[in-house]
C-alpha cells in the first residue's frame, strides 16, 4: 500500500503525532503500567488475593489516553494551526476545510488505536490468568474506543473556535451530553435495559446498542463539519451537511427508541434540537454569492424545499422550525409519558430564538454573534434558576413572569406547576415578538442578497458581489 | 511584456480604519517590484487581498488574468504567498514540510519527490534536510518558507518582508536566490522595509503610505524626480563661515552640513542642471575660490522621506 493513497494532512499529521511526546509518553507510561498490572495479577492469582484494584488498574490504564489524552491532544488541531500561523497557508493549497478537519481527526484517532491494540496483549494475559470474561473486556474496550472517537471528533472541531473560554464552556457542555449516551450504551452491553425496565431478547438491546454508536458517529460527524464551518471560507457550504445530519439524528433517536421498545430514548430530541438549532441560529449569512446563486445569473441553485440547508440564521430559523415540528410530532406519536411536549419544544423554540433579536439589533456593536448568543443564555439560566428558586420557596406564587424566561417556562411545563399555562401564554407572545423582529430583520438580509444578485456586475462592485469562490478572510468571525 | 498583476482601485477598511485606499497599480510579467511603505501603510493588507486571503471592500486584482474575487482557486495556482511570519510545525523534518506541502499542492510520487527535490536543491535545503523545522536558524527558516512558496511553482511570487530579520549573509543569500528567481522570469512582489536592499534588486519600486500609492517607477526615477532636492557638497580654497553666510542668503539652497572631510554640504531644491549650473555660477562671482562642486546621490530612504513630506503624507516625519 502505497502512502499517496492517503490524505496530506492525514499523512502529516501521523508523522507529527508519533513524534511527540505527548504520545510518546502516553505509550510507553501505558506500556509500563500495564506489565505492572500483570504482576499485580500473577502476585494477587497466586496469593489468592482479590484482583479488583489489578483490574482497576487496568481500565484506567486504558480509560485516561483514550477519554483524557487523546481528546485533549484534540483540543490543540486547529488552534495550533493557528497560532503558529499556517492555516492560512493550508487554504492557498488544495486542501479544503473539511479535509483538514477530518485528516486530524483520522489521524488522532489512528493513534487512539494503535494504543488500544498495544494492550491488547495485556488482556489475552488477563484472560489466561483467569477470573476475567474476555467477551466482557472486548464489549467495554469498544466503548472506550467509541468514546474516544466522538470526544476527540468533540474535541478537534471545538479547535476551531477562536476563543479559549467559549471553547472550554462548549466542551464541557457537549461532553455532558456525550457521556450520558455512552454510559447508557456501557450499561446496556453489560446487561439489561436502561431506563429500568428489562429488554427482553437480543433485538432490543442490539437496537440500543446500535442507536448509540450511530448517534455518536453522527455526533462525530456533526462536531468534525462545525469545527470545517469555522475556518472555512464564506463562500463553503457546510450548512448542508450539518444541518442533513441534525436531521439523521432525529431518524437515529426515533429509530432506537422504536427498534428497542424504550420511548425515553426520544427524551434525547430536546439536546439534539438545543444543539442543532443553536448552531443554525449562530450562522451569519455569507457575504459572497456561490452558496446562493448560479453563475448563469439563476436566483437559488437549490430548490425550495432545501433552503434550510442554506448557511445563515435566517434559514437557521426555518430549519429550526422544521426540526422542532418534526421532533414534537415524533414525541407526541411515540413517547406516550411525556407531558405537554407542544408547551416543551416551545419553550425550547423560544429560548433558542430569543438572544437572536436582541443581538441583530445592536447590530454591528456586537462582532462575535457567538459569544453574544451564549452569553444570553446563560443570562436566561441563572435568571431562570433564581426565579425557579423563588417559586420553589413559595417567594413567588405567581408564575406568569416565568413566560419571560423560556428555560423557566421549560422546568413549569415539565413539572406541572400551578398556573403553568399562563407562563406558557406569556412565552407564546415573546415567540411571536421574537418572529416579528427576525422576519424583518431576515427581509432586509434577502433584499441586499436579492439586489446584488439581480445586478449587472459591471454596476455594482465587483468585491461585494462576484465572489463565486472561497476568499479566505473575513471581516466575520462568529466564535 | 504582458500585465501579470493588475490591481484596480482596491480599498480595504477595518473599522473606522482605511488600510487600503483605492490602491491601483499593474506589474509586468518577469518583473522584480518592490513594495515600500511604512509600519500600518497597508502593504500587508494590499498583499492579502492579491494573495486571495482577505476581500477588498471595492476594487479588484487579477493574477495572469484571472480575477482573484471571481475565482480565487484559480488565482491561487497562479501565485505563491509567503508571509512575514513564518509557520511552522513541531515536530517535522525540513524534508517532511515540504512534501506536506507538495502533497497539499496535489502533486505524487515521482512528481512529488521531483518537486521537493528540485525546492531543496534550490534553496539549500537539501543538506538539512532531515533536520527539526522548528529548530531552524533564522535564514534557514526563511529559505524554508521561500521553498514552501515555491512548491507549486507560481508564476507570481509575492514575498512579505522576505529579507526582515536576517543576518548579512542570510540577507546576501536571500537576495541571490530573489535573483535567481527573477532570471527564470518568474514576477515577484516583495515588500521590505530595508530600501537599499529592494534598490539592488528590483526593477521598479511602488511606494504607499496611508493606503494610497504615492510613487511607481524605478529607484533612479524616484532619485531624479523634478524639481526634488539634491546635495551638493562644496570646497573652497578658505574658511566656510562667509560660505556658509552667502548660502544662507541665496534663495533655494541651505546649508544641510559640513562634510568630515572640511566641505559644506547644501541642499539645493531645484536638483535640475540648469539650477546646479547657476549656483556654481553664483558662488564663483561671488569670489570664493571652488576647488570642489560635487553632487552627491540621493539616498532612496531621503527620497522617500522628501517625497512623503512634499505630499503631506502622516508617515513623513
Amino acid at each position: 500500500m502505497h502512502i499517496d493513497i492517503f490524505p496530506p494532512v492525514l499523512v502529516k499529521e501521523i508523522r507529527q503525532g508519533l513524534k511527540t511526546k505527548a504520545f510518546a509518553f502516553t505509550l510507553i507510561g501505558q506500556q509500563a503500567l500495564m506489565v505492572i498490572t500483570i504482576l499485580f495479577y500473577l502476585l494477587g492469582v497466586r496469593a489468592g488475593n482479590d484482583i479488583e484494584f489489578a483490574n482497576g488498574l487496568f481500565w484506567f490504564c486504558l480509560c485516561v489516553p483514550l477519554l483524557a489524552v487523546m481528546p485533549a491532544r484534540g483540543f490543540q488541531g486547529i488552534h495550533e494551526e493557528r497560532t503558529s500561523q499556517t492555516l492560512e497557508l493550508l487554504f492557498l493549497t488544495r486542501l479544503s476545510a473539511r479535509q483538514i478537519v477530518v485528516g486530524k481527526w483520522v489521524a488522532l484517532f489512528a493513534q487512539a488505536l494503535l494504543i488500544v491494540v498495544a494492550t491488547l496483549p495485556y488482556m489475552v494475559i488477563r484472560y489466561f490468568l483467569g477470573g476475567i470474561d474476555i467477551s466482557s473486556d472486548l464489549a467495554i474496550t469498544g466503548w472506550l474506543t467509541l468514546a474516544c472517537a466522538a470526544l476527540t471528533a468533540l474535541a478537534i472541531g471545538l479547535s476551531s473556535v477562536e476563543n479559549k473560554a467559549i471553547r472550554v464552556l462548549i466542551m464541557i457542555a457537549a461532553v455532558l451530553s456525550i457521556f450520558p449516551f455512552l454510559s447508557f450504551g456501557m450499561m446496556t452491553v453489560m446487561g439489561g435495559s436502561i431506563f429500568g425496565g428489562v429488554s427482553s431478547g437480543g433485538g432490543p438491546k442490539a437496537a440500543t446498542v446500535l442507536g448509540i454508536i450511530g448517534l455518536c458517529l453522527l455526533g462525530g460527524a456533526y462536531a468534525l463539519y462545525f469545527g470545517a464551518s469555522l475556518i472555512a471560507p464564506q463562500a463553503e457550504n457546510h450548512a448542508l451537511p450539518k444541518r442533513l445530519i441534525g436531521l439523521l439524528g432525529i431518524a437515529a433517536v426515533t429509530a432506537m427508541a422504536v427498534a428497542s421498545g424504550q420511548d425515553e430514548f426520544m427524551a434525547f430530541l430536546f439536546p439534539l434540537v438545543i444543539l442543532v438549532g443553536a448552531d443554525a441560529l449562530t450562522e451569519e449569512p455569507p457575504r459572497v454569492r456561490s452558496v446562493y446563486a448560479r453563475r448563469d445569473g439563476g436566483r437559488w441553485p437549490l430548490p425550495p424545499l432545501l433552503r434550510p440547508f442554506l448557511p445563515g440564521w435566517p434559514s437557521g430559523i426555518v430549519y429550526l422550525f422544521v426540526i422542532s415540528l418534526t421532533s414534537w410530532a415524533l414525541l407526541q406519536a411515540l413517547f406516550q409519558d411525556i407531558d405537554n411536549p407542544w408547551a416543551l419544544m416551545l419553550a425550547v423554540v423560544t429560548g433558542l430564538l430569543y438572544p437572536l433579536p436582541l443581538i441583530l439589533l445592536l447590530g454591528s456593536r456586537i462582532k462575535r454573534i457567538g459569544p453574544a448568543y451564549i452569553l444570553l443564555q446563560v443570562i436566561q439560566c441563572i435568571l431562570s434558576a433564581l426565579l425557579m428558586t423563588a417559586v420553589g420557596t413559595n417567594a413567588l406564587e405567581d408564575v406568569t413572569i416565568a413566560g419571560l424566561l423560556p428555560v423557566a417556562t421549560f422546568i413549569l411545563a415539565a413539572t406541572e406547576e400551578n398556573n403553568w399555562e399562563h407562563a406558557v401564554a406569556v412565552l407564546a407572545v415573546l415567540m411571536c415578538a421574537c418572529l416579528v423582529v427576525l422576519l424583518v430583520k431576515a427581509i432586509s438580509v434577502w433584499e441586499t442578497r436579492r439586489r446584488s444578485d439581480l445586478c449587472p456586475e459591471n454596476e455594482v462592485s465587483p468585491a461585494v458581489t462576484s465572489s463565486d469562490d472561497e476568499i479566505i478572510g473575513s471581516d466575520f468571525t462568529r466564535f | 511584456m504582458s500585465t501579470t498583476i493588475r490591481v484596480a482601485g482596491i480599498s480595504k477598511s477595518f473599522g473606522p480604519v482605511k488600510a487600503v485606499n483605492r490602491l491601483s497599480f499593474e506589474v509586468s510579467s518577469g518583473q522584480v517590484l518592490g513594495f515600500i511603505g511604512a509600519n500600518g501603510a497597508g502593504k500587508t493588507t494590499a498583499m492579502r487581498i492579491m494573495c486571495t486571503l482577505e476581500l477588498p471592500d471595492e476594487g479588484f486584482v487579477e493574477i495572469c488574468g484571472c480575477n482573484v474575487m471571481e475565482n480565487p482557486a484559480k488565482a491561487r495556482r497562479r501565485l505563491g504567498w509567503m508571509p512575514d511570519a513564518y509557520g511552522s510545525y513541531t515536530a517535522v523534518s525540513v524534508w517532511e514540510y515540504l512534501d506536506f506541502f507538495g502533497r497539499a499542492y496535489g502533486f505524487r510520487r515521482a512528481e512529488l519527490k521531483r518537486r521537493v527535490d528540485e525546492v531543496m536543491a534550490f534553496t539549500a535545503l537539501d543538506v538539512i534536510a532531515d533536520q527539526a523545522a522548528a529548530k531552524l536558524s533564522k535564514g534557514q527558516k526563511q529559505r524554508l518558507c521561500l521553498g514552501r512558496t515555491l512548491i507549486p511553482d507560481p508564476e507570481v511570487l509575492v514575498l512579505d518582508e522576505p529579507a526582515a530579520g536576517l543576518d548579512p549573509k542570510a540577507r546576501i543569500e536571500f537576495k541571490n536566490l530573489v535573483r535567481l528567481l527573477a532570471a527564470t522570469g518568474k514576477t515577484l512582489f516583495i515588500s521590505s522595509h530595508i530600501l537599499s536592499e529592494l534598490e539592488e534588486m528590483c526593477d521598479s519600486l511602488l511606494f504607499i503610505d496611508a493606503g494610497s500609492l504615492v510613487h511607481h517607477g524605478s529607484s533612479e526615477k524616484l532619485k531624479q524626480r523634478e524639481g526634488s532636492p539634491v546635495l551638493v557638497r562644496i570646497g573652497i580654497d578658505a574658511p566656510l563661515d562667509p560660505l556658509a553666510e552667502w548660502v544662507a542668503l541665496y534663495p533655494g539652497i541651505e546649508c544641510y552640513d559640513r562634510a568630515r572631510n572640511g566641505n559644506l554640504r547644501i541642499r539645493v531644491e531645484d536638483g535640475s542642471p540648469a539650477c546646479l549650473a547657476a549656483i556654481l555660477r553664483a558662488i564663483l562671482q561671488a569670489g570664493f575660490p571652488v576647488c570642489d562642486f560635487h553632487r552627491e546621490d540621493i539616498r532612496l530612504e531621503d527620497a522617500f522621506v522628501d517625497m512623503l513630506s512634499k505630499t503631506g503624507a502622516p508617515h513623513a516625519h
